[in-house]
C-alpha cells in the first residue's frame, strides 16, 4: 500500500510493471521459438539434471544401437555363407551315396571324386569368408585366415588357425551378445570318443588310450609267408604277393579239384594246373599258390604270414601278433595310437579314425580320395574306407546345421534387441521431451496472459501518468 | 501601527515567497536522484505588547529542512551492496552457464556419449582402422572440449580480476567525492544551517560507493562521515585512503586500503560479487570438471593399460608420468613408488607381465609384486630386468622405459596361457625330475649338485656371485647358475624353474633320454634325492587350457599328478589342482574314463585338456597357469603412464596419448592378443555406466550433478537477487514515500502560498490604504 505516492514512485511502479510483463512475454517467446522449456541449466536445475541423465541413457542406447547396426552385416554374411555351405553338404552327401555304389565304373567314381574335391574347395572358401577385412569364422583371431591346407605325408589336410573364442558386443548394461560362432565349432567340432578302424586288417585298439585327430593310416605289410605246402604245392613267387598275416589254413579237396583258404570261397583249381592261383580268405587276405607239381591228393596245411607295421609315413617295424598294447607315435601330427595286434589276419592299409575329431574338409576330401583310389586298393577296401569316413562327414554336417541354427538365433536376438532398444530410445526421447520441451498450450496461454497484463499495465500507466493537477490549473 | 502592520505584511510576503521558492526547488528536483523533498519551516513571529494587547508579529520562515530518514538511507546503502554483489555474480555465472552448452547438447555430455559410442562401434570391428580412428577422434574432441572449458574458465577468472581493478578506481573516485562533500557539509553546517542538497548528494555518493564494495559509515558531530571497508578506514572527514587491487601469480586478487596491512575482504558490491565469482564459484566448478577429467583418465587408463595393441604386443614402451626425485638426493631410483611424485597412486598389488616368443608363440607369465610403501623405483626396474627378455630403465625425464629383446613381445594383459607347460615339466617326453622343496633356498657357497649325463659325470658348484642373496636363492637363480655350467650343455641337460620349484631335464625327448642325479651337498636343500635315475618317454602329453577366467581374484593354479601312469589308461590316475597358496581347487580324473584331448572343468570358466602321455608323481611332474582377473591390481601402469590411453591429470592437461592419436593401431583393445578380441573395449564401455569411486555415481551421473549444481547455483542466486531487489525497491519506495516530490502536492502548496502571497499583498494594500487615510488626515 502506497501511503504517499509521488511522481517518481508512480513512474517506477509503471516502469517495473512494464518490465516484468515484457520479461514474461520475452521468456514465453523464447520458449515458443525454441520449443524448449529448459534452455539453460538455471531455467530448471532439477529438470536439467534429470534431462542430462536421460540424455546420457539415450547416448548409451544409441551406442548399443550403432554397434548392432555395424555388427549386422557380419552376422548376415556369416548366416548366408553357412546356408550355402549346408546346401553344398547336402549335395556332397548325394554324390557320396552315388559313389559308394559298387556298380559304378572307375571313371565315374573318379568324376564324382573330382566333384567332391571341388565342393571341398568351395567349403574352404566359405570357411575363410570375410566381411570387410575380417575373417568370419576365425573366433576372435579375425585377422588370421582360419583354414589352411597343409601337406603332410603327401596328403592334404586342412588345419584351423583361429581360436575358439566367441566375440561379444555389449547391448546393455552387463548384457552381452555373441556375434560369431568360431570356425572350429562349425567345420570341425572336437567330440573325440575313441579310435575306430575301417576293419581291413583285423587290428583293434590297445589297452592304453590313444590321442590324436582326424584320419591316419596304419600300414600292415606282408613280409614273408612261412609254412610248408604239401602234395607238391608250392608258394607262387615265394609268397611275395601274399597278404595273409598270421596262420591261415589251406584246404585242398582233391576229389572236386577245389582249394580253399581259411573260411574263404572254394576255388576250382582247374586244368592245366595253374602256376599262380590266388586263394582268398573270408577276411580278404590272399595267398598265391603254384599247383604245377600238385599230386592231385586232398590235403590241408597251414601257412603263416609275417608282417611289419608303419604308422602314417613312419618307418616299418616288424610285429608279433601277440601285442595287446603296441604304441605308435606320429610326433608331427601329435598322434599316439595303442594297438592290439592279436586280431591281425591280413596285410592292408588300415584307416584309423579318431572318431569325432576330423573336420568337414578332411572327411570330405578323404571320401574323394577313397573314391579316386589312387593307391589302387581293392575296390571293396576303398569303399570300406569311404564308408568309415562317412560317419565323420555326417557328424560334421549335423554340427554345421546346429551352428547355422545358433547363428540364426543370434541374428534373432540381434533383431529383438534392436527393436527393444529402439523402443527404449523412443521412450527416452519422449522422456527428454517431457522434461525439456515447452508445453506449447501452456506457454501460449501464459503468453496471452502476459500480453493482456502488459496491455492493461500500459493503459493504466498511461492514464496514471496523465493525471496531474497541472491539467486543471489555468 | 503602520510600521508594525507593514512588517507583518512584509514578513508574510517574504515567507510566502520563500515557500514558493522551496516549492519551485522541489518541483525542479522532482526527478533528481537522491533528492529529498524540502520544507520551509515557518512559525509565528514573536508577538508585541501593544496597547496592552499581545499582537502577533506575523510569520517567520525559520529553516529549510529536508524530509529524510538517516536509518533508511543507511539500509538503502547496505542493500545496494547486496543487490550489486548478486547481480555481478549472476552475470559471471551466466557466462559460465553459456559455456556448458547444456542441456541443448553441445557440451561435454554429448562428447562423452560420442566417445563411448565410438568404442561401442569399434567393439564390433576391433581390427578396423576406420573405427579405430573414430575412437581417437572422439577422444580428441572430448579432450579439446575439456581444454576449451578450462581455458574459458581461466579467461573468465582473468576478466573478473581485471574488472576488480576497474571498480577499485571507481571506488577511489567516489571516495574522493565523499571527502569533498564532507568538507563542504562541515563548512556549511558550522554556520547553523542544514546542507540539505549536499547531504542528498553525499547519500547518493555513498550509495554509489556501496554498489562497488560493501561499506559501513557513521557521521561525526561536524556532519562528516567516516567510511569503512571491512573495518579499515576508506574515507575520513578530510582525506581518503586509496583502495588498491593486487593480482597474485595464480590470478588471485587481493585488496588493500592505503596504510592498511591486512587485506580487505569485501562481501558485497560489484567487487564482492566478482571476487565471489572468481575465487569461489569458478574454482569450485573447475574442481568438479577437473575431478571428472581425472576420473575419466584414471578409469579408462586402468582398462586400457592391460590391453594389447593390433601388433599383438609391445617391443618398446615409455611411461607418460615422470618419477620425481622427491627427496632431492639426485637419485630418482631410491624413491618409493608411493612417494615418487606420481599423480596417480600406486597400490599394493601385483602386475602380470607376459613375454611372448614370436617364433614359437610360447608365452611366459611373470608376476611383479608391488608394495607401494616398500617397493622402490629401482626394485620395480630390477623386477622387469629379472625377466630375461626385458630390460627396463628411466629416461632422462624420469619416465619408465621397457624394451623387449628382438623376437619377443610383452604385454600386461589378463590373457590365459593356452599352452602353459612350455618347459615340459608335466608328462613330457623329456627325462624330467622336479624337486620336492620350493624356493627360496638357503644355499652355501661352494655347495654342489652332482649329475651323470649321457656323456659324463660332473659336479656343479654354486658361486655366491650368481645370486642376489645366496641364503635366499630363488629357483630361477639356481636354474641359471646350473645352466651356466658347460657340462650341462655337453650332456644335453638343463635346469628350469617352474614357479618356485626347480626341475632338472634332458633337452631331448624320448624313452632313450636319461640322466642320474648322483648327489652333492646342495641336493638336500634343493629337494632332490641322491641316486635318482630319470628317464624320458616316447609320448608327450599336450596340455591345453581353454576358456576365459571369470573369477574375481588373481590365482595361480598348480597341476600335479597324484600317481604315476598313462592318461586315459591307468586306473585311478588323477591330476590335482591347487592354488599357489596350496588350497585344493579340484581333482581331475584322467584315468580310463577320461578320453584324451577332451576338456575337464577346473574352475571359474577354465578347463584343461590333456592328450595321451605318461605322468609321473615320482618325478614330481607339475605345471602352473595363472588365472588373472585383473592383471594390474597395483595400478602401477596407470601411475607410471605405461600403455595408457590418456595423458594428463586434469581438464587442462587431459590429452589422448600422442602416439595413439598418430597411429590408432596402438589402441590396446584386445585382452588376449587376438585381432578380433574386444575385451578391453567391453571393459571401457562398461565404464560408461559403472559406479566410479569418488564420484558418487557414474561419469554421466556426476556430470549431471555438476551441470545441475551450476543451474541450481544460478537459479538460487537469481532468486536471491529477485528477493533482494524487491527489498531494495521496497526501501526505495519507502524513501520515495518519505522524501520524494509529489508534484500535485507541491502544486497545492504553491496555490496555498500563492494565495498567502496574494493575501499578504492585500493586507499590505489595506495597511497602505489605512496609512494613506491617516496621512490624509494630516
Amino acid at each position: 500500500m502506497i501511503q504517499r505516492p509521488t511522481q517518481a514512485s508512480i513512474y517506477n511502479l509503471v516502469r517495473s510493471g512494464l518490465e516484468l510483463n515484457l520479461g514474461k512475454l520475452a521468456r514465453a517467446q523464447e520458449m515458443v521459438a525454441t520449443g524448449k522449456s529448459i534452455l539453460r541449466p538455471s531455467d530448471d536445475a532439477v529438470g536439467t539434471s534429470a534431462a542430462l541423465s536421460v540424455h546420457r541413457q539415450k547416448g548409451g542406447v544409441s551406442a548399443y544401437l550403432s554397434a548392432i547396426t555395424t555388427a549386422r552385416p557380419h552376422l548376415a554374411t556369416a548366416s548366408s555363407q553357412l546356408q550355402s555351405a549346408s546346401a553344398q553338404l547336402t549335395e556332397a552327401r548325394a554324390l557320396i551315396v552315388q559313389g559308394m555304389s559298387g556298380t559304378l565304373a572307375d571313371e565315374d567314381r573318379e568324376a564324382l571324386a573330382g566333384q567332391l574335391e571341388l565342393l571341398v574347395e568351395g567349403l574352404i572358401e566359405i570357411g575363410n569368408s570375410r566381411s570387410g577385412e575380417r575373417f568370419l569364422f576365425a573366433g576372435t583371431e579375425t585377422a588370421t585366415q582360419p583354414f589352411h591346407e597343409v601337406v603332410e605325408d603327401g596328403r592334404h589336410r586342412v588345419v584351423y588357425r583361429g581360436n575358439s573364442t566367441e566375440q561379444s558386443i555389449l547391448i546393455g548394461r552387463d548384457v552381452e551378445l555373441q556375434l560369431n560362432v568360431p570356425g572350429d565349432e562349425i567345420f570341425g567340432r572336437f567330440e573325440y570318443t575313441g579310435v575306430g578302424f575301417a576293419g581291413m586288417t583285423g587290428v583293434s585298439t590297445g589297452v592304453s588310450a590313444s590321442s590324436g585327430e582326424g584320419f591316419h593310416d596304419v600300414h600292415v605289410r606282408h613280409d614273408v609267408t612261412t609254412g610248408a605246402p604239401t602234395e607238391g604245392i608250392a608258394l607262387a613267387a615265394g609268397g611275395a604277393d601274399d597278404t595273409i598275416v598270421g596262420p591261415h589254413t589251406v584246404t585242398i579237396d582233391g576229389v572236386n579239384g577245389m582249394a580253399q583258404l581259411g573260411s574263404g570261397p572254394k576255388t576250382s583249381i582247374g586244368t592245366p594246373l595253374p602256376t599262380d592261383l590266388t586263394l582268398r580268405d573270408a577276411d580278404g587276405s590272399t595267398v598265391d599258390l603254384d599247383f604245377s607239381a600238385w599230386s592231385g591228393a586232398s590235403t590241408s596245411f597251414v601257412l603263416t604270414g609275417e608282417a611289419s607295421l608303419a604308422f602314417n609315413g613312419g618307418a616299418y617295424q616288424a610285429i608279433t601278433l601277440t601285442e595287446t598294447d603296441l604304441e605308435l607315435v606320429d610326433e608331427g601330427r601329435g598322434a599316439v595310437l595303442h594297438l592290439n595286434t592279436t586280431g591281425i589276419t591280413r596285410a592292408a592299409t588300415e584307416l584309423v579314425t579318431y572318431r569325432g575329431t576330423a573336420n568337414i574338409f578332411d572327411s570330405l576330401a578323404g571320401v574323394a580320395e577313397d573314391l579316386r583310389n589312387e593307391p589302387g586298393l581293392p575296390l571293396t577296401d576303398a569303399l570300406e574306407r569311404a564308408r568309415s569316413r562317412l560317419g565323420e562327414f555326417d557328424r560334421n554336417h549335423k554340427n554345421l546345421l546346429i551352428a547355422t541354427g545358433r547363428l540364426g538365433a543370434r541374428t534373432d536376438r540381434l533383431d529383438t534387441t534392436e527393436a527393444r532398444l529402439q523402443d527404449l530410445h523412443v521412450h527416452l526421447e519422449s522422456l527428454v521431451s517431457r522434461i525439456e520441451d515447452a508445453d506449447l498450450t501452456t506457454v501460449v496461454l501464459d503468453m496471452n496472459k502476459a500480453d493482456q497484463t502488459l496491455q492493461v499495465a500500459q493503459a493504466t500507466g498511461a492514464r496514471l501518468l496523465q493525471q496531474t493537477l497541472l491539467n486543471f490549473l489555468r | 501601527m503602520g510600521s508594525y502592520g507593514l512588517n507583518i505584511g512584509l514578513r508574510a510576503l517574504l515567507t510566502a515567497q520563500s515557500a514558493l521558492e522551496t516549492v519551485g526547488h522541489n518541483i525542479s528536483n522532482a526527478n533528481t536522484e537522491g533528492y529529498s523533498r524540502q520544507d520551509l519551516q515557518i512559525s509565528a513571529a514573536r508577538p508585541l505588547r501593544i496597547r496592552g494587547l499581545e499582537i502577533g508579529g506575523g510569520v517567520n520562515g525559520d529553516l529549510v529542512t529536508r524530509t529524510s530518514d538517516a536509518l533508511l538511507s543507511r539500509r538503502i546503502v547496505a542493500q545496494s551492496a547486496i543487490v550489486k554483489r548478486l547481480d555481478s555474480m549472476l552475470t559471471g555465472m551466466s557466462s559460465v552457464e553459456a559455456l556448458l552448452g547444456e542441456p541443448s547438447g553441445y557440451g561435454l555430455g554429448i562428447l562423452m556419449d560420442d566417445f563411448f559410442g565410438a568404442i561401442s562401434d569399434l567393439s564390433t570391428n576391433p581390427e578396423d582402422v576406420v573405427f579405430r580412428t573414430g575412437v581417437t577422434q572422439a577422444a580428441t574432441s572430448l579432450t579439446s572440449q575439456f581444454h576449451q572449458l578450462a581455458d574459458e574458465l581461466s579467461q573468465l577468472q582473468g576478466d573478473a580480476a581485471g574488472k576488480v581493478g576497474f571498480f577499485t578506481n571507481e571506488v577511489n573516485v567516489r571516495a574522493a567525492q565523499v571527502v569533498e562533500l564532507n568538507k563542504e557539509i562541515s563548512k556549511v553546517e558550522a554556520t547553523g544551517v542544514i546542507a540539505n542538497d549536499l547531504r542528498d548528494q553525499r547519500d547518493v555518493a555513498l550509495r554509489k560507493l556501496a554498489q562497488q564494495i560493501d561499506v559501513s559509515y557513521h557521521e561525526d558531530v561536524n556532519g562528516a562521515v567516516r567510511v569503512l571497508i571491512s573495518g579499515q578506514l576508506l574515507v575520513g572527514p578530510t582525506t581518503h585512503n586509496e583502495l588498491r587491487a593486487e593480482v597474485g601469480q595464480d590470478g588471485e586478487v587481493t585488496l588493500y586500503v592505503e596504510g592498511g596491512t591486512q587485506p580487505v575482504e569485501p562481501n558485497g558490491g560489484e567487487i564482492g560479487g566478482l571476487l565471489d565469482f572468481a575465487e569461489s564459484f569458478v574454482p569450485s566448478f573447475r574442481e568438479q570438471i577437473d575431478k571428472l577429467a581425472r576420473s575419466l583418465i584414471l578409469e579408462t587408463n586402468r582398462a586400457h593399460s592391460t590391453g594389447i595393441p593390433k601388433a599383438g604386443g609391445f617391443q618398446h614402451l615409455t611411461g607418460s608420468f615422470a618419477i620425481q626425485d622427491t627427496d632431492s638426493d639426485g637419485d630418482k631410483l631410491d624413491e618409493l613408488l608411493a612417494g615418487a611424485g606420481l599423480e596417480f597412486a600406486v597400490q599394493d598389488g601385483e602386475l602380470y607381465v607376459h613375454v611372448r616368443d614370436l617364433a614359437t608363440d610360447d608365452i611366459a607369465t611373470h608376476v611383479i609384486e608391488i608394495d607401494a610403501q616398500r617397493t622402490t623405483v629401482k626394485d620395480l626396474l630390477s623386477a622387469f630386468n629379472h625377466i630375461g627378455e626385458l630390460s627396463a630403465g628411466l629416461d632422462s625425464f624420469g619416465r619408465i622405459q621397457v624394451n623387449a629383446d628382438s623376437g619377443t613381445m610383452f604385454d600386461f594383459s589378463s590373457r590365459l596361457n593356452r599352452r602353459p607347460d612350455v618347459v615340459g615339466s608335466f608328462g613330457s617326453g623329456r627325462a624330467s625330475h622336479g624337486a620336492t622343496d620350493y624356493g627360496p633356498f638357503n644355499l652355501i657357497a661352494g655347495s654342489t649338485v652332482n649329475l651323470t649325463g649321457p656323456i659324463s659325470s660332473f659336479s656343479v658348484a654354486f658361486d655366491p656371485a650368481d645370486f642376489e642373496d645366496m641364503s635366499e636363492a630363488t629357483a630361477g637363480e639356481v636354474a641359471t647358475a646350473l645352466n651356466a655350467d658347460p657340462n650341462m650343455t655337453i650332456n644335453l641337460l638343463r635346469a628350469v624353474a617352474v614357479g618356485d620349484q626347480l626341475f632338472l631335464q634332458t633337452v631331448g625327448s624320448g624313452a632313450t633320454e636319461s640322466f642320474t642325479i648322483d648327489g652333492g651337498t646342495a641336493l638336500a636343500e634343493l629337494g632332490f634325492q641322491p641316486g635318482t635315475v630319470v628317464t624320458g618317454s616316447d609320448t608327450s602329453t599336450a596340455i591345453e587350457v581353454h576358456g576365459d577366467y571369470t573369477g574375481t581374484e588373481n590365482q595361480l593354479l598348480v597341476f600335479t599328478p597324484l600317481s604315476d601312469g598313462s592318461i586315459g589308461t591307468t586306473a585311478g590316475l588323477q591330476v590335482e589342482v591347487r592354488t599357489g597358496e596350496g588350497l585344493p581347487v579340484v581333482t581331475l580324473d584322467v584315468g580310463p574314463n577320461y578320453i584324451p584331448g577332451t576338456a575337464l572343468m577346473v574352475a571359474d570358466g577354465i578347463s584343461v585338456s590333456f592328450t595321451y602321455g605318461e605322468l609321473s608323481a615320482t618325478d614330481h611332474d607339475a605345471f602352473l597357469t595363472h588365472a588373472i582377473a585383473d592383471s594390474d591390481t597395483s595400478d602401477a601402469l596407470v601411475a607410471l603412464g605405461v600403455n595408457v590411453l590418456f595423458n594428463g591429470t586434469d581438464a587442462d592437461t587431459f590429452e589422448l596419448r600422442q602416439d595413439i592419436a598418430a597411429d590408432p593401431a596402438l589402441l590396446a583393445v584386445s585382452s588376449s592378443g587376438a585381432a578380433g578380441d574386444n575385451g578391453i573395449l567391453l571393459d571401457l564401455m562398461a565404464l560408461q555406466n559403472a559406479e566410479v569411486a569418488g564420484l558418487n555415481g557414474s561419469f554421466n551421473e556426476y556430470y549431471g550433478t555438476i551441470i545441475g549444481g551450476v543451474g541450481f547455483d544460478i537459479s538460487s542466486t537469481q532468486n536471491s537477487l529477485e528477493v533482494e531487489e524487491f527489498l531494495a525497491e521496497a526501501l526505495d519506495q519507502r524513501r520515495e514515500q518519505l522524501s520524494g516530490v509529489n508534484v500535485d502536492e507541491e502544486l497545492v502548496d504553491m496555490i496555498q502560498f500563492e494565495q498567502a502571497f496574494n493575501a499578504a499583498s492585500q493586507f499590505l494594500q489595506v495597511i497602505n490604504t489605512l496609512n494613506q487615510e491617516v496621512l490624509n488626515l494630516l
